[in-house]
């Protein structure tokens, strides 16, 4: 079989540690891409993947070579236009207390805040990949008008559950942590759970919506969290 | 039982880690010093439990109700049990009641300290290695009890005396390979890396924050998957090399990555300690 050239890049990171870079606007759903290769090369300790690489953990049994011949086997086709099937809603509060970056941002300007919220709450984002913490995913999906710069100096702490911009990045802080991005809100829904199996309930590949919710309804939640008994809900389409 | 009297400076408890749990932004964990680990696991092996003690600067006091074989490796460290002085990479036994006191380390930052026993803590990720909020414990207190199952066969007396390369805990001369950014830098400012010495500012489990004089406003960039010995440079000139709690993803430029030995020599080293890099292989 000819082999078709592929449209990433081979970047060397340790003789066992690969990542495939894939050029912008590539068609393929990475984290689809992932499960195939685990499933087409079952020697593969780990695969990971960020919004533009896949990260292939190899053994040391397993070559550079003998590890780009079995890709060139794989078909991607399977992994083309992928949509998301599901969509959570997340709820989120703009209480002053948790929008003050978006106060400094816009000069205090209720209107330009206003109409910043409104967009935000309006899109519809994709989970692309967890990393930086346990349980902190990567959205993509951010509407370019609302991208913001990364501090110039990074906050000492942000407080769990900061919904956060960084770039064209969305993220929720699921533990207090240091971080540079942007605070616009705080959601109370807990990303990740130790205690259970899966520990995660957004899958990579599924779509997230941001409900606001007032104060009041924001302390109920963390209530039912702190209490096991909070659900997400997600729509099914 | 293994009691601590004093926890000593930092002090965790690190088997091989969480492989596998990345895609969850899980951090390996793990020893910082693989070298040391893995000698403390070769000269007391166990195939249920390969846990050490991880001793930063100032090791613990423990006292023990078990008879059981321990070893020390790694930066080398004042220890004494029931008052009899210790040596390096050598196997002890506790009887059935024992002080082992570890005093500051004189060669190095970090000492392993392996018993012969399944420690009977919670499986998190399939690891018992600390990492909060995964682990509710970041480190070892004082009045901290750690109940063990300890082996079944008859104890066997092990008298070998092993040589062991300890030099890398004092090398200065770090092994690097060019990370997938290096491109991205000015021919100059990759010059100046490689040649100037980067002296250690802070350090912990995460990281090391190394200095330098280089300067590099790079382009905005992606969120990228971090290894343990990665070295990315900040806007602000700073190095941070990943360690064993590194974060799985991040988006400084990626310069360098050092080499497996050289990241062991470079956690044995405390903060004001002067290194530099090459890219030769080890």
């Amino acid at each position: 079989m000819e082999s078709v050239s592929k449209p990433y890049e081979l970047i060397v990171l340790r003789p066992n540690v690969h990542s495939l870079h894939f050029e912008e606007k590539h068609p393929y759903a990475l984290h689809q891409l992932v499960q195939l290769f685990e499933q087409n090369i079952p020697e593969l300790i780990e695969v990971t993947h960020t919004f533009n690489r896949i990260n292939l953990f190899s053994p040391d049994s397993l070559s550079t070579a003998a590890l780009l011949e079995q890709l060139n086997d794989i078909d991607f086709s399977s992994c083309l236009n992928f949509k998301s099937s599901k969509i959570w809603e997340l709820p989120i509060c703009f209480d002053a207390s948790f929008t003050t970056d978006l106060h400094d941002i816009f000069d205090g300007n209720q209107v330009n805040i206003d109409a910043f919220l409104k967009t935000f709450l309006v899109t519809t984002f994709t989970l692309e990949f967890y990393g930086f913490l346990p349980g902190f995913g990567y959205l993509s999906g951010l509407p370019k008008s609302l991208h913001l710069d990364r501090k110039k100096i990074p906050d000492k702490t942000l407080i769990p559950g900061s919904v956060a911009i960084g770039g064209e990045q969305v993220g929720v802080y699921p533990q207090k942590s240091p971080g540079g991005w942007q605070c616009i809100g705080n959601s109370p829904a807990p990303w990740i759970n130790f205690d259970q199996e899966p520990p995660v309930f957004i899958k990579a590949g599924d779509g997230v919506r941001f409900v606001e919710i007032d104060l009041k309804r924001h302390k109920e939640i963390a209530v039912a969290v702190e209490m096991n008994v909070y659900h997400p809900t997600s729509l099914t389409l | 039982m293994i009691a601590f009297i004093s926890s000593g400076f930092y002090t965790s408890i690190q088997d091989v880690g969480r492989q596998g749990f990345r895609h969850l932004g899980v951090p390996l964990s793990g020893p910082m010093d693989q070298t040391a680990f893995d000698l403390a696991n070769d000269l007391l092996p166990h195939p249920a439990d390969q846990c050490v003690f991880e001793c930063t600067m100032i090791g613990p006091t423990l006292k023990i109700t078990v008879a059981m074989r321990f070893v020390l490796t790694g930066a080398s460290i004042e220890a004494w049990l029931d008052n009899r002085p210790l040596e390096m990479n050598k196997v002890y036994q506790t009887t059935v009641v024992s002080e082992l006191k570890l005093g500051r380390v004189i060669r190095g930052l970090r000492t392993y300290l392996r018993f012969e026993a399944v420690l009977d803590l919670p499986l998190y990720f399939g690891s018992k290695s600390f990492f909060t909020p995964i682990t509710k414990q970041r480190r070892l207190q004082k009045g901290d009890k750690i109940t063990l199952q300890t082996r079944s066969e008859t104890l066997r007396q092990n008298n070998v005396s092993l040589r062991v390369d300890s030099s890398y805990l004092v090398a200065t001369e770090l092994a690097v390979d060019f990370g997938p950014d290096w491109e991205m830098l000015p021919d100059q400012a990759q010059a100046k890396l490689l040649k100037e010495a980067h002296t250690v500012e802070v350090q912990d489990r995460m990281g090391y924050q190394l200095s330098s004089s280089v300067r590099f406003n790079a382009p905005k960039l992606l969120s990228q998957l971090v290894l343990p010995g990665m070295v990315q440079l900040t806007p602000g000139g700073k190095l941070l090399v990943a360690t064993a709690d590194c974060q799985v993803t991040g988006g400084y430029l990626q310069v360098l990555q050092l080499t497996p030995k050289a990241l062991d020599a470079l956690v044995q080293k405390a903060e004001g300690k002067k290194l530099t890099f090459r890219n030769k292989p080890d």
